[in-house]
């Protein structure tokens, strides 16, 4: 019995420990990175920065990541960085200027924020979920409560009415943060691959498939895409023989759209992590 | 051929010898007296004209080797002569020769009123000059040297040759003699050669007791830059004319008002031309060879340095180049460097702006100032500038380049919607300034293992959640279900529905609604609270009788009963004399519904 509690212990140590040193390992990392930039090693405090993103996501870690590529003038790399900052803290304001002077240095206009981009976001998704529970449940219990309660029909037709109306606006504005979030995660940020050299500074967004067909369109580094979806709900895509993966992609407003190699691109949000 | 105008002489005087000259013959002589002279010495040529004083008309023909003036004198004279009177004309020229030998007039035509005459032929013999003249000749000479010595200019070229476009400095320098009455300058020197370029001549320097030539002088001098203009060999000299009193004597050994004093008699003033001597000067083409694109004109020893203001602006604000170009040179002929826009800067028009002697404009700094308007962001390289030069004593091109420098230009504001609340944005770009950009975070911050927080739709706990008003709303439904079945609703909707008509007959001051109403409230809740079973078919007896059975007072039993008393005399005899008000009988009747035990 006392060595079935002596190892009982054992192990809830070692899974302790385990934890509490895979969860220093990215502070490790995003330290030696920060020592490393210090230092003027721009390119080994990327790489560092990049191995502590495999591990866990921070703000700070994203925007260091985005500032180093900025200073490096690889503006598709450091729009994406600052993009995946902002997701983890909305209210840096800090990152919202630098993500607006990267648009600037990589000549794009900042995306334009609309009416329903601020308030239907995915990030407002949850709130109006919320609100479109809140809404629905308050409203039914008034309702039974009027109909059992109550003897005026009147009263029981009116809130009968503003309770559908409020439950149809509610269930709207949760269906377009919806179809934002769902954007999102199919979200993906151009720039040039790491490994290739090239001088026309756009990258093309081909007719189908594969490297030898024309350009539908070209765009410039750090322009946002939207992944299509095929009919079976997943991102349209197509591997080649080289065994490289091809997406279909549109712009945001739908102008451009063409096949794009997934090296030419980042996800705003990984769908394998 | 020399076309003499005799001009027309009034006759006036003496009409009677014209009247009786009529009958004299007229006759034309000529001559030149002296008929022999030497080279240095003048005649004069007479023409004669007996019997007549009307002024004569033809031509005088032009003889080479003669000069003869067209202002001739005339002479007219009337005598008797034995008795007779005898009229005459002289008009005399002025004869200078050119040339020795016999110059002979020949003979030709005169018109004397309606007569025409022949002036006959005349020969003037010209010597050699003899030793008088020679004398004078060079008494001459040496007054002329002496006044070329009195006042004179003096230019000294700074090279014997020039290249096309370069200036060089120098100065004219006008020597005045102290003792020469000058009264002013009427002019400053100009310039005769149109090879030559010259920059505008200002106030003299004058500079006293000046010797040379073993005179004493005051010299007056100004700062030129000459450019040559033209290549080729070509001339140059400077002339002025100087104001001089001189004295009025006009029987000067000399003739000259040079050596007589004119400060003790009364003079006049007169002008007198001063002329430099004649320089030459090559003028040399710059050479093909070699010669660089950026060179534009600027010649001479030239260095350059460029300065920029600023080294960090926003986006849209100017920036000024200074590009200095210093030493001695054109300056006056020095285009701007080239200097073009290109896709980071729009580029305008120089200022010019020389700092140095600003009459020749040879030596000193010369500086373009352009205004530079940067396009884009970013860390941008203002462009280099070429600049190339022709050195004139080497003989050789120069090329110099400005440096380059860097301009960090941030991204500036840029323009807000005023609609998205522009009051939120401009504090948030306030407080964020660009010089804060890409600050690196010492610290991770928050771990998260996934960047997007999980959807509310796929969370276990939302759902959970939801269970909780439904299980309200469930509940809700289960007690109003049941309620409904137990008859209190019906009660509670009738008991509601009597009651506000009793309101309402207040309200329109109907005694018979409101008694009515009254007495089925009555019936419909004491009947429920002894839970009778029809409570609108009880009776007031039964109504007593279910009071009294509740042990209720007597004083409660007969108010009811009054009051229902009242309610049935109301409504089957019509007897409306009731003292109480609607109101206070409402009240009563509340009060006494809450005793009922």
């Amino acid at each position: 019995m006392k060595l079935t509690i002596k190892l009982y212990c054992i192990f809830i140590c070692a899974f302790i420990l385990r934890s509490q040193c895979a969860g220093g390992q990215e502070d490790r990392l995003f330290y030696d990175a920060v020592r490393t930039e210090a230092a003027g090693d721009l390119d080994q405090a990327i790489n560092l920065y990049l191995e502590a993103s495999t591990l866990s996501h921070s703000a700070n870690l994203h925007g260091n990541l985005a500032n180093l590529y900025f200073k490096k003038e690889q503006y598709g790399h450091s729009i994406l960085h600052f993009r995946k900052a902002l997701l983890l803290n909305p209210r840096d304001t800090e990152l919202s200027a630098n993500l607006n002077f990267a648009y600037e240095m990589a000549k794009m206009p900042p995306p334009m924020q609309s009416f329903a981009s601020n308030y239907f976001s995915a990030n407002f998704l949850s709130f109006w979920i919320i609100i479109c529970a809140i809404i629905f449940w308050t409203g039914l219990l008034i309702l039974f409560y009027i109909f059992f309660f109550k003897t005026s029909k009147k009263t029981f037709l009116y809130f009968t009415i503003c309770w559908v109306i409020s439950c149809l606006l509610s269930c709207f504005a949760a269906c377009l943060s919806l179809q934002q979030q769902s954007e999102l995660y199919r979200e993906v940020i151009v720039h040039f691959p790491q490994t290739e050299n090239n001088h026309s500074k756009t990258i093309p967004l081909r007719r189908f498939a594969g490297e030898s067909n024309s350009a539908n369109t070209n765009i410039l580094p750090g322009e946002s895409l939207i992944i299509r979806l095929g009919n079976d709900g997943v991102s349209k895509s197509h591997q080649i023989a080289n065994g490289k993966t091809w997406y279909l992609a549109n712009s945001a407003d739908g102008k451009k759209k063409g096949w794009i190699r997934e090296d030419e691109f980042g996800w705003i949000i990984d769908p394998n992590s | 051929m020399v076309r003499l105008i005799i001009t027309f002489l009034v006759l006036s005087h003496f009409p009677c010898f014209i009247c009786h000259s009529q009958g004299q013959n007229l006759r034309v002589e000529s001559s030149f007296q002296p008929p022999s002279i030497t080279l240095s010495n003048n005649s004069v040529y007479k023409v004669i004209i007996h019997g007549s004083q009307e002024n004569p008309q033809g031509s005088l023909p032009q003889v080479p080797g003669l000069i003869i003036s067209n202002s001739p004198q005339t002479f007219r004279s009337a005598s008797f002569r034995n008795g007779v009177p005898s009229v005459r004309l002289e008009i005399s020229f002025q004869v200078k020769p050119k040339k020795m030998g016999k110059h002979t007039i020949p003979s030709w035509p005169v018109k004397i009123g309606s007569n025409t005459l022949q002036v006959p032929s005349s020969t003037i013999e010209v010597l050699a000059p003899n030793q008088q003249d020679k004398i004078r000749q060079n008494a001459e000479e040496k007054q002329k040297s002496e006044l070329k010595e009195a006042c004179f200019i003096e230019f000294t070229k700074p090279r014997s040759f020039l290249f096309e476009g370069e200036t060089v400095s120098g100065s004219i320098n006008l020597y005045i003699w102290d003792r020469l009455p000058v009264s002013r300058i009427e002019r400053a020197p100009q310039k005769d050669g149109d090879a030559f370029s010259l920059t505008e001549l200002g106030q003299p320097q004058e500079k006293r007791n000046q010797s040379k030539y073993n005179k004493s002088y005051t010299v007056f001098s100004w700062p030129i830059g000459l450019t040559a203009a033209i290549a080729g060999k070509h001339s140059i000299t400077f002339n002025t004319s100087i104001r001089v009193r001189v004295k009025s004597r006009g029987n000067s050994p000399f003739a000259s008002p040079f050596h007589n004093d004119p400060f003790f008699g009364f003079g006049r003033e007169e002008s007198l031309k001063v002329t430099s001597e004649l320089q030459n000067i090559t003028v040399k083409s710059l050479p093909v060879i070699n010669r660089p694109k950026s060179f534009n004109g600027a010649i001479g020893s030239l260095s350059t340095r460029s300065t920029v203001d600023n080294d960090r602006v926003s986006l849209g604000d100017p920036v000024r180049f200074f590009f200095d170009i210093e030493g001695q040179g054109n300056f006056s002929a020095m285009p701007a460097p080239i200097f073009e826009s290109n896709s980071d800067f729009k580029i305008g028009p120089p200022a010019f702006s020389f700092a140095g002697n600003e009459l020749t404009k040879h030596q000193g700094k010369q500086r373009f100032e352009y205004i530079l308007t940067p396009l884009n962001p970013g860390l941008l390289k203002i462009p280099v500038i070429h600049f190339s030069y022709f050195d004139p004593i080497q003989e050789k091109y120069f090329t110099l380049n400005s440096s380059e420098h860097p301009l960090r230009v941030d991204p500036g504001e840029t323009w807000i919607d005023t609609t998205r609340g522009e009051l939120e944005v401009e504090e948030r770009s306030n407080s964020i300034p660009t010089a804060d950009l890409f600050q690196t975070e010492n610290e991770p911050g928050k771990w998260v293992h996934e960047i997007q927080k999980t959807i509310l739709l796929n969370s276990s706990i939302f759902w959970a959640a939801q269970g909780i008003p439904f299980i309200c709303v469930c509940g809700l439904i289960f007690y109003g279900r049941k309620r409904k079945r137990t008859g209190k609703d019906i009660f509670r909707q009738k008991q509601t529905s009597l009651k506000k008509q009793m309101k309402e007959a207040i309200e329109y001051k109907d005694s018979t609604l409101f008694y009515r109403a009254t007495r089925e409230r009555i019936r419909l809740e004491i009947g429920s609270f002894y839970k009778y079973g029809n409570p609108s078919s009880l009776s007031n007896n039964e109504i007593s009788s279910l009071l009294k059975n509740g042990n209720n007072e007597e004083s409660l039993i007969s108010q009811i009963q009054e009051i229902l008393h009242i309610s049935d005399s109301h409504e089957f005899a019509e007897n409306e004399e009731f003292s109480q008000s609607l109101d206070d009988q409402l009240k009563k009747i509340n009060g006494l519904l809450k005793k009922i035990r």
